[in-house]
């Protein structure tokens, strides 16, 4: 078995699950939150009347939150939205190359928007989400944490594809 | 160079790229040429200004109620239901389909997910009564799609995000045509099945049988007009019907079917957050592209190209009909809306078409898209869910394929149909 891949394979079965995991329970955590919050708004203006005005803020944040933190997920589970018209006519080859082509450049425009994103986030910390504590810079926070995750997903797969093959020890 | 920028999208879109990235890759070319003097902070900027929209919330929140009725045993509930009700009539498991899907249809608001659940069990129940394993695909994929016409509807909220109109007057307006492809859907139903399949007959249930079937099946018959009566009489707002639809349908899977343990909800929440993830990017991912066409006021030039085909309204109308059917054969919904609303809603506001009218048109185009050949996404679905092939539902889908277009059609020309219900409940 080839040494590199046989150390990367073994590092990247355990960093994918852990990562698959801790992203699976993170989603899970934000629609608990937008549906409790959801709910909880209807609740209080009938039962409780607490006056608090801030729960469809609460929401619409979890809700940033999930399409970003999301989206590394999908790509993992290759459920991503798209037009699949071609792949019925192209040979296996074909189509191994434009999936490593296309992960090529979802991981450089995923990049390209992390890289954009910082100084937006600076700037979303003067901008007050009102009724809340927190500022745009937890929503580009969101924003970019997902991408960042979505460069370290693709990449992964595009150096998965340039190893060589593993060969079975048994004979 | 705006056109550059659509011409690229629509070329990495039919080479079969993500359709988010896709976006963001043709505004980013826009942004590199200088052409906006803009710099590259507009893309976090304006993907995450295309999703900060309170009414959007409702999206993973139908979602997740549709995913834990399929979990939760409240589909098999409904079949059960029907067929108790319809069971003895000619084309049973047909109308026991297309009654499950026009009740599914008022919860869970996705077409795809509908003919999933339903193609699973009812397909192999189908094939094992004689039924022609093409003809059981075709009723599955047209009962499912009734999912986005009849609300709630995901595309239905997305829609009324991005045209600024009522979520609730829409979904009222989705009522009558819903009812009526089900009507169409039922009669085909009830004629096709002769020489077509050795249908074992059931005998009529008693009314005690039927009585107990419908309450065993009441906490899911009631979800819609919980949904739909909460929202029209103000006692929620769309968000958080939708809210209540998910802990109402989490509530009878937990304690009434008990067939939802913790792993169970903790599953069906990852699996409809999945979902909801890839709609949500995609919304996102189009803020930049829709600011680019925006400021480029393409949109209003490709509307004035459009609108000047004729003086005749009809004339315009039909050209977008036709337009938006071929799209929505190659197209998902919501792409295509994304890509086209911005475009085609000036060109209805000239008509003086009413906006809810407008979208209803939209809607049951694209959705009559997913179900054309060769490349409707329900077809594929509903093949996938009962292990058919789709060329075999293909050579059974036409009669379902025509009413749709006669209904369509109708929408069209009689206004009424969609806005009669939104202005006078």
């Amino acid at each position: 078995m080839s040494v590199g891949r046989s150390v990367y394979d073994r590092t990247a079965v355990v960093a994918e699950r852990l990562l698959r995991q801790v992203l699976c329970f993170v989603v899970f955590v934000l629609m608990v939150i937008i549906a409790v919050t959801m709910f909880a708004q209807a609740m209080d203006r009938y039962i409780i009347g607490s006056g608090f005005s801030a729960y469809d803020q609460l929401a619409k944040i979890a809700m940033i939150w999930l399409a970003f933190l999301g989206l590394p997920l999908v790509l993992m589970h290759r459920e991503n939205i798209a037009a699949d018209l071609l792949s019925d006519f192209l040979g296996e080859g074909a189509r191994k190359f434009r999936n490593l082509l296309f992960d090529i450049m979802m991981a450089m425009l995923a990049a390209v928007v992390l890289w954009h994103g910082q100084p937006v986030m600076r700037v979303g910390a003067f901008q007050d989400i009102i009724g809340t504590p927190f500022t745009y810079w937890s929503v580009y926070c969101g924003l970019n944490i997902g991408m960042a995750l979505t460069v370290v997903v693709l990449v992964a797969r595009i150096v998965s594809v340039f190893l060589p093959p593993v060969r079975s020890t048994r004979t | 160079m705006t056109g550059a920028v659509l011409a690229l999208f629509l070329l990495l879109l039919l080479v079969g790229f993500d359709v988010g990235f896709g976006m963001i890759a043709s505004t980013y070319l826009s942004v590199l040429t200088g052409e906006r003097m803009v710099n590259g902070t507009v893309l976090p900027v304006q993907i995450v200004a295309g999703i900060d929209k309170y009414v959007l919330v409702a999206i993973p929140l139908f979602i997740l109620t549709g995913e834990i009725m399929n979990r939760g045993g409240l589909t098999q509930r409904l079949i059960d239901w029907a067929l108790a009700l319809v069971g003895h009539m000619r084309g049973a498991l047909a109308q026991v389909s297309l009654l499950t899907n026009l009740l599914m249809a008022g919860v869970s608001g996705s077409g795809a997910a509908d003919a999933a659940a339903t193609g699973r069990i009812l397909v192999p129940a189908m094939r094992r009564e004689g039924y022609n394993e093409g003809y059981a695909g075709a009723i599955i994929a047209a009962g499912a799609m009734l999912g986005p016409i009849i609300p709630p509807s995901v595309p239905m909220i997305v829609y009324a995000a991005m045209a600024n109109v009522s979520v609730i007057r829409l979904f009222l307006a989705g009522l009558l045509p819903g009812l009526m492809l089900f009507a169409g859907f039922a009669v085909i139903g009830y004629l096709y099945p002769t020489g077509q399949a050795i249908e074992r007959r059931r005998p009529r249930q008693s009314l005690a049988v039927q009585g107990k079937a419908t309450l065993v099946a009441l906490p899911v018959l009631t979800l819609p007009i919980v949904v739909l009566g909460g929202m029209r009489f103000g006692i929620v707002t769309d968000t958080e019907a939708a809210a209540v639809a998910a802990v109402w349908a989490l509530i009878v899977s937990v304690f009434l079917s008990r067939e939802l343990n913790a792993r169970g909800i903790y599953s069906a929440t990852v699996t409809a957050a999945l979902s909801a993830s890839a709609i949500l990017f995609l919304l996102a991912a189009a803020g930049p592209l829709a600011w680019i066409i925006a400021e480029s006021r393409i949109n209003l030039e490709i509307a004035a190209v459009i609108a000047g085909i004729s003086d005749n309204p009809l004339v315009v109308l039909l050209a977008i009909n036709v337009l938006l059917l071929l799209v929505g054969c190659f197209l998902e919904p919501l792409p295509a809306m994304i890509v086209f609303l911005p475009t085609l809603t000036p060109i209805g506001m000239s008509l003086g078409i009413d906006p809810v009218h407008f979208g209803m048109i939209v809607i049951l185009n694209l959705m009559i898209g997913m179900l054309t050949p060769p490349v409707g996404l329900l077809l594929f679905v509903a093949g996938s869910a009962g292990n058919v092939p789709v060329a075999a539902i293909i050579r059974r889908i036409w009669p379902f394929l025509l009413w749709s277009l006669i209904v369509l059609a109708l929408v069209v020309l009689v206004p009424g149909l969609s806005l009669w219900l939104p202005g006078s409940v």
